[in-house]
């Protein structure tokens, strides 16, 4: 179950980290990457 | 994809991993275990896994200290961080652990019950991960944890929790280990920590347990003995020799009906003296300011000042606060005392403990100069 439950957090990761760099206005980035770091944080440290 | 866009975007990138690493590595942090330095009166260095062998390699697993004295006497276990945000509880058994010397009898202590509680903290209550105390060589620290087991190790809550011994009970106190007695071997890691307990108390052949607490001061049941019907005269005996030496404390027996709770089912189902002490902590209460390391060692909070002048709490509460001594000190004199009457009562179940600190030094020159240096 684990890892899916990583691979569904990954693929998010993965398209928060595409629309970052896709996004044009710089506030919305910062907003986007508030929501990044959540994501991070559970990639990495989920047990 | 244009330039322009590509900097500020690598730019917050390389932010967001700063604050990942940074906070990740705070987070993590939480589950790197204190340490305990045991003095030499210390006779055996065991795990709870050693007695009910399925919690090995678990977040449940904690260690148990072995006060073995060469007189024979009666067989104590003080358990101390039953619940982690109850700092008097756990340093009053870090205390003992680090200082004691069993003359006559077997003391048996377990500082860090709730092991998986100690590795996070209450969500949305912003306690610090940490607090300090001054030894004559430096600072030392201890972690504050959850008063519940963590939901990592134990997930999901049900909606109603229904306790070994049929107690229906609100979904979070399926994590909290004061309800979970006389655990299940099957059961949830917290009951198999109960469960664990309930093992040692037999294998161990304790006759006298000593849970420590603390409670919020706006709670009615505080500065007490909550005793089982095995530990009535005791308690009653404790309490007279406690009042004698200044220290307010008021009984209250176990009901019958509260089932769940360590002195209701060390008493019923291992037949042991079971006793609770508690002590009033306003790092844990409902009306407390910020939380800080102030707050849990000094123990001063004007809003609870205020509540008291109010006459809203149980427990009287200055402008001086009720400091993280002054509770270690009154858990240190009620286990002395019960330890008294039990000589009283049981001559040939005495137990004697050397090197006991004494409340009113420890009252006076703080829990510091008793524990052990911290290590560099």
């Amino acid at each position: 179950m684990r890892i899916f439950y990583h691979l569904i957090v990954f693929y998010i990761t993965i398209q928060l980290v595409w629309s970052l760099f896709r996004e044009k206005k710089f506030w919305k980035q910062a907003s986007l990457v508030l929501v990044l770091v959540l994501f991070l944080l559970r990639l990495f440290l989920i047990e | 994809m244009k330039t322009k866009h590509l900097m500020p975007g690598l730019l917050l990138l390389g932010l967001t991993l700063a604050v990942g690493f940074f906070s990740g590595r705070e987070f993590l942090s939480m589950r790197r275990n204190d340490e305990i330095f045991p003095g030499s009166g210390l006779t055996a260095r065991k795990r709870l896994s050693d007695y009910f062998p399925s919690l090995k390699d678990t977040a449940g697993d904690t260690e148990v200290f072995i006060f073995d004295g060469a007189a024979k006497g009666g067989n104590l276990l003080i358990l101390g961080g039953t619940h982690p945000n109850e700092p008097a509880g756990f340093m009053t058994a870090i205390l003992l652990a680090e200082t004691i010397r069993a003359a006559r009898g077997k003391a048996v202590i377990v500082p860090w019950a709730n092991a998986s509680g100690f590795t996070h903290s209450d969500p949305q209550e912003g306690s610090p991960q940490r607090f300090f105390l001054e030894t004559p060589t430096g600072r030392r620290w201890f972690r504050l944890g959850s008063r519940v087991t963590n939901p990592v190790h134990q997930w999901p809550d049900p909606t109603i929790y229904v306790n070994p011994m049929g107690q229906k009970l609100a979904g979070i106190d399926a994590r909290n280990l004061n309800r979970a007695y006389p655990g299940k071997a099957a059961g949830n890691l917290t009951e198999k920590v109960a469960f664990a307990i309930m093992d040692l108390i037999r294998k161990e052949r304790i006759e006298l347990g000593i849970d420590l607490h603390e409670s919020a001061p706006e709670y009615p049941v505080i500065n007490a003995i909550v005793f089982h019907e095995n530990a009535s005269e005791l308690a009653a005996i404790a309490q007279m020799e406690l009042q004698a030496e200044g220290f307010e404390l008021r009984l209250e027996a176990s009901p019958p009906n509260l089932r769940g709770l360590s002195h209701r089912e060390w008493g019923d189902a291992a037949g042991i003296k079971a006793i609770l002490l508690e002590t009033p902590n306003a790092s844990h209460g409902r009306l407390k300011g910020r939380p800080t390391v102030s707050l849990i060692v000094d123990g001063k909070d004007k809003y609870y000042e205020r509540a008291s002048r109010l006459g809203r709490l149980f427990v009287p509460y200055g402008p001086e606060g009720i400091p993280l001594k002054l509770r270690v000190a009154r858990h240190l004199a009620g286990v002395q005392a019960i330890l008294d009457s039990l000589r009283e009562l049981e001559p040939d179940k005495a137990i004697e403990l050397a090197n006991f600190p004494s409340p009113a030094e420890v009252q006076a020159k703080g829990i510091g100069v008793f524990l052990h240096p911290a290590q560099k």
